[in-house]
């Protein structure tokens, strides 16, 4: 096969348009100013499980949305998202990550809002009276948000798509495993990560990767049995289900062994699952715990991605030690998979922020079977509807 | 003979000094049968504990066995320069009680050196055979923040 010189390097591939995605789609600055405005911003993101937020008046916040922006809990159990800036003169209203204010005051000039947003006072508010500004004309900016089987969502649209309609039957599957016992967060970091945000979505739709990990190429997941049956499902909005993979935890003695009875519900402890929902989250099982990552874009080629470990909430002591060892053998900031696909995703985001990269080719077909680029297709189909031009070819104006 | 302060200070130099060399065997040959290692750290998100990584000598093994097939770009290293802050009597008969601070610095294959981690060793040692044993270490993180994370023990 013959090497490229620039000219047949920079050709489009000879494929259809749906079927590779111009490097421009991950490096170029006024292309990622238009995935904030027209994406991040009106789409449905994750913000936090709703076990982060037991108790009324708890409140924990999100800094690295494009505003700063707090969830909390309201005194009738409700989630709401506000940005987390005080009307007065911008200061950050909660500086703590987590909490509880029944009320809450700003440091600044001490004007006090409650849990609806409301602004109930303001120190001397005569001279405020004075002017005509009225303490309802001070609250705080609200933002819609919704709960879907524990899972906490923002949109920052003020006339966002239906949430209902949004998420349709994408997340079905993980109903039982989220509801049917109390679940909760264990775990949680964050990395910056130097490459673009979708190139760390993509890190969980592209299942032709396997090969990479160690771990999986001492454990039987490229077997002929476990890459057929494995299933590419699609949802509307770009959502994507990785269903049908079993992992056999017995093959290394030294991998954690998964009981059965451990399983979360609706799985066995050998189910992998995996969903990514558009644009920025994926929901992923291995039988006994459960991984939420959430991205948010930084600038076209930083990227904070926050990672999540959940298990049961009634976990004894000694089960909940078991399972974060099953969570951090693969999914740990120092574990065997994840600094590996992190490390894919800053190697890729090199060779397209430095021009070198032209296209990146998602073409395999195989049924919608596990290795089938179908997922990340699909993905980017959503994305060129919603930036209005191809990803094959991004620079087009958009519509 | 008796094993006094700076011997256990000199001890714990020469366990960071192996992990910086990469001599895992060295590093495993001063560890007791029974060690047990753990990565924690505190997360003001969820107002919880965590534990990052639990590992019995075992699992420090098999870890130290598939580390030459992880991705990763040789010549990546890892520096931990320690300060002992505490030497104190242990539960067990024989056992002390360290604490260290503890500073992780990652240098890349081109040199370049940044903060990788900040935080403290709290170790049990024992020194009742003469020749100190680690027999527990916890790598208690103040950072968080790992970038894309190590696959080597800090
Ligand atoms: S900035 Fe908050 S009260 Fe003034
Ligand atoms: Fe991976």
């Amino acid at each position: 096969m013959p090497s490229r010189n620039r000219e047949t390097w920079e050709r489009p591939p000879d494929l259809p348009e749906t079927h590779y995605v111009d490097a421009a789609a991950y490096a170029n600055p006024d292309i990622f100013a238009d995935e904030m405005s027209r994406i991040l911003a009106r789409s449905w993101r994750f913000g936090c499980h709703e076990s982060e937020l037991p108790d009324a008046f708890d409140f924990r916040t999100i800094d690295h949305a494009e505003v700063p922006l707090v969830m909390i809990r309201g005194e009738d159990g409700r989630i709401r998202t506000f940005y987390n800036v005080c009307p007065h003169r911008g200061a950050k209203l909660f500086n703590d990550l987590s909490g509880n204010a029944r009320l809450k005051t700003c440091f600044f000039h001490h004007w006090t809002f409650d849990w609806k947003g409301d602004c109930v006072s303001r120190p001397r508010p005569k001279a405020y009276d004075d002017m005509n500004l009225r303490a309802e004309d001070c609250g705080l900016r609200e933002v819609h948000t919704d709960t879907l089987y524990g899972l906490v969502f923002f949109n920052l649209d003020d006339r966002p798509i239906p949430f209902a309609d949004y998420f349709g039957d994408a997340l079905a599957s993980f109903e039982r495993t989220l509801t049917e016992e109390p679940v909760e967060v264990f775990h949680y970091h964050q990395a910056v990560v130097q490459a673009n945000w979708k190139q760390w979505v993509e890190s969980n739709m592209d299942h032709y990767h396997e090969w990479m990990h160690v771990m999986l190429r001492r454990t039987n997941v490229l077997t002929e049995e476990t890459l057929f049956k494995r299933r590419v499902e699609l949802y509307p909005y770009g959502h994507i289900m990785f269903r049908g993979m079993q992992i056999d935890y017995q093959d290394e003695a030294t991998v954690v062994p998964r009981e059965q009875s451990k399983a979360l519900p609706g799985l066995t402890a050998e189910t992998f699952h995996s969903t990514p929902i558009f644009p920025n989250t994926v929901l992923m099982t291995r039988g006994t715990v459960m991984r939420i990552d959430t991205t948010t874009p930084l600038t076209p080629d930083t990227s904070l991605v926050e990672f999540r470990g959940l298990g049961l909430k009634n976990d004894s002591e000694e089960d909940r030690i078991v399972r974060i060892r099953q969570h951090n053998e693969f999914w740990g900031p120092m574990s065997h998979n994840l600094p590996e696909d992190l490390f894919a995703a800053e190697q890729c985001a090199k060779g397209y922020r430095t021009g070198g990269a032209a296209y990146g080719i998602i073409c395999r077909e195989e049924n919608m079977s596990a290795q089938d680029d179908g997922g990340m297709r699909h993905f980017y189909a959503e994305w060129s509807k919603w930036m209005g031009r191809p990803a094959s070819d991004p620079r087009t104006k958009a519509a | 003979m008796a094993v006094g302060n700076e011997d256990i200070r000199d001890f714990l130099n020469r366990v960071a000094d192996a992990l910086d060399r990469e001599a895992w065997d060295e590093f495993l040959s001063m560890c007791a049968p029974e060690f047990e290692y753990r990565v924690t750290a505190y997360s003001y998100e969820l107002d919880k504990e965590m534990v990052w990584l639990i590992h019995d000598m075992d699992g420090l093994r098999y870890l130290f066995d598939v580390l030459p097939e992880q991705l990763g770009r040789k010549g990546t290293r890892m520096l931990r320069q320690i300060s002992v802050t505490d030497i104190s009597r242990g539960e067990a008969k024989g056992h002390v009680d360290v604490t260290s601070k503890v500073i992780a610095v990652r240098t890349s294959p081109e040199g370049v050196s940044e903060l990788f981690a900040a935080g403290r060793y709290l170790d049990v040692v024992d020194v009742a055979g003469g020749t100190p044993r680690m027999i527990k270490r916890e790598t208690r993180l103040d950072t968080r923040e790992l970038g894309i994370g190590s696959h080597v023990p800090i």
